[in-house]
């Protein structure tokens, strides 16, 4: 591919504001990523140095002084301790973990309901899912039933989806976390277009 | 060397919210708005060290350089991981600079800014991270945004990063320019509105626009 030069652009003029124009005062947000995410980084980059380090000292003639057979063992060691670290921050992903469980009832709740539902939080890898497991399927009539997670002081919310069967189990979004968001709560949707939560809550639960 | 780095990192909360909402009528407690977790940046962003400086850095391989790099663009590629691909967003983020890192002596700075550079990286590893899950990459990224014109021949993802460059080269002028150059493309005033309602003299509103759009072209070029 050419690089772009002043006379053969990439971008006319008036591409450039036609993108400036489609531009909202969201996309001037931006989200700092995890700093897991960081340390991350830095276990590998350290990794892969310290074993650039080992390998030119293998290719360089030196004397073996013992300073130097000792900071070879160290890279070594380092290494290999490094590398285990970062094995084992990820060889977790084929078990799921359960980071907490509810019980869920229509204690205090507007709409009453015989059936009650156990929730567990789960995570797997570095993905989360609610597993809701219901003795029934509380009665909603022409409406929906709808799983969400809440904050403690029910400020903010996440739908994570509908409920069709007794059991489900629904992905979380990214950073939701179930000591963030330990409420899980079943409401009773009305298709109307309206996505904030109805108010009808039928099940309810705190994870812990 | 390794051990003495410490990266200040602004560390926020992971963010998301498309459905952030308040709960006025639900029966438990008293419900408060607030606002959402997204980090709104600081106007003027680029950190405390000139971009010149992180970007030599940078290219020296030093581990102060690459953390230097993460510092002032980290939040970039991963806002723009996180509104692409909001599953893998930490991990892609992670692929993103570990990549640049050993393909630094690939990065020109002659070429454009190092932000464009990590946006065109981020840009690759999000659509690898789909299609090695066996997907398409999405026709729209639901953010929450209506893009209602798209344009012409241009990938969802180019758009998204796209938007997300004008935003960051915009971030990256002096807030005069900044400001004259929102007023022309963000908000559509000719060049002689600006001047009234800027009092700034038309022949220097023609060349704030002239070099912002010279500016928005390096971001966006060098990430295509």
């Amino acid at each position: 591919m050419n690089p772009p030069t002043w006379d053969n652009p990439m971008f006319s003029d008036d591409e450039i504001a036609e993108t400036a124009r489609l531009i909202r005062p969201h996309d001037f947000d931006r989200i700092a990523p995890p700093a897991q995410v960081w340390n991350n980084i830095l276990a590998e980059v350290e990794v892969e140095v310290a074993s650039q380090e080992a390998f030119a000292r293998r290719n360089s003639r030196r004397r073996f002084t013992p300073a130097r057979i000792l900071s070879a063992a160290a890279v070594t060691l380092l290494v290999v301790a490094l590398a285990v670290a970062v094995a084992t921050t990820r060889s977790n992903d084929p078990s799921i973990i359960e980071v907490a469980a509810a019980s869920m009832t229509d204690e205090g709740l507007p709409v009453s309901t015989t059936a009650t539902a156990d929730a567990r939080f789960v995570c797997e890898d570095d993905e989360c899912f609610v597993e809701v497991d219901l003795t029934a399927l509380p009665d909603a009539g022409r409406d929906n039933l709808e799983l969400w997670v809440i904050n403690r002081d029910v400020s903010e919310m996440f739908s994570l989806g509908s409920i069709t069967q007794d059991d489900g189990r629904f992905a979380v979004p990214y950073g939701v976390t179930a000591n963030d968001y330990p409420i899980v709560d079943i409401s009773i949707e009305p298709d109307d277009g309206d996505a904030t939560h109805s108010g009808q809550s039928v099940l309810r639960g705190v994870l812990g | 060397m390794l051990r003495n780095m410490r990266l200040g990192a602004s560390v926020a909360r992971p963010p998301t919210n498309k459905k952030a909402m308040t709960l006025a009528s639900l029966s438990l407690a008293s419900a408060r708005s607030t606002p959402s977790r997204r980090l709104r940046s600081a106007i003027p962003t680029a950190g405390a060290a000139p971009g010149d400086a992180i970007e030599e850095a940078f290219r020296r391989g030093s581990e102060q350089g690459l953390a230097a790099a993460y510092e002032a663009h980290g939040a970039l590629v991963h806002t723009l991981c996180a509104r692409a691909h909001p599953r893998a967003a930490a991990d892609i983020t992670q692929e993103v600079f570990l990549a640049s890192w050993k393909a630094r002596d690939r990065f020109d700075p002659s070429r454009g800014p190092l932000a464009a550079w990590l946006v065109g990286i981020a840009k690759n590893k999000i659509v690898d991270a789909y299609r090695k899950d066996g997907r398409r990459v999405p026709e729209a990224f639901d953010d929450g945004s209506r893009v209602e014109r798209v344009p012409e021949g241009r990938a969802p993802i180019d758009q998204l990063a796209d938007r997300m460059l004008v935003t960051e080269a915009l971030m990256s002028l002096p807030e005069r320019p900044r400001k004259i150059v929102q007023l022309a493309f963000l908000d559509g005033l000719t060049h002689e509105q600006i001047a009234e309602t800027t009092d700034v003299p038309l022949g220097t509103v023609k060349s704030d626009i002239r070099r912002g759009l010279a500016r928005l072209r390096r971001y966006l070029e060098s990430a295509s």
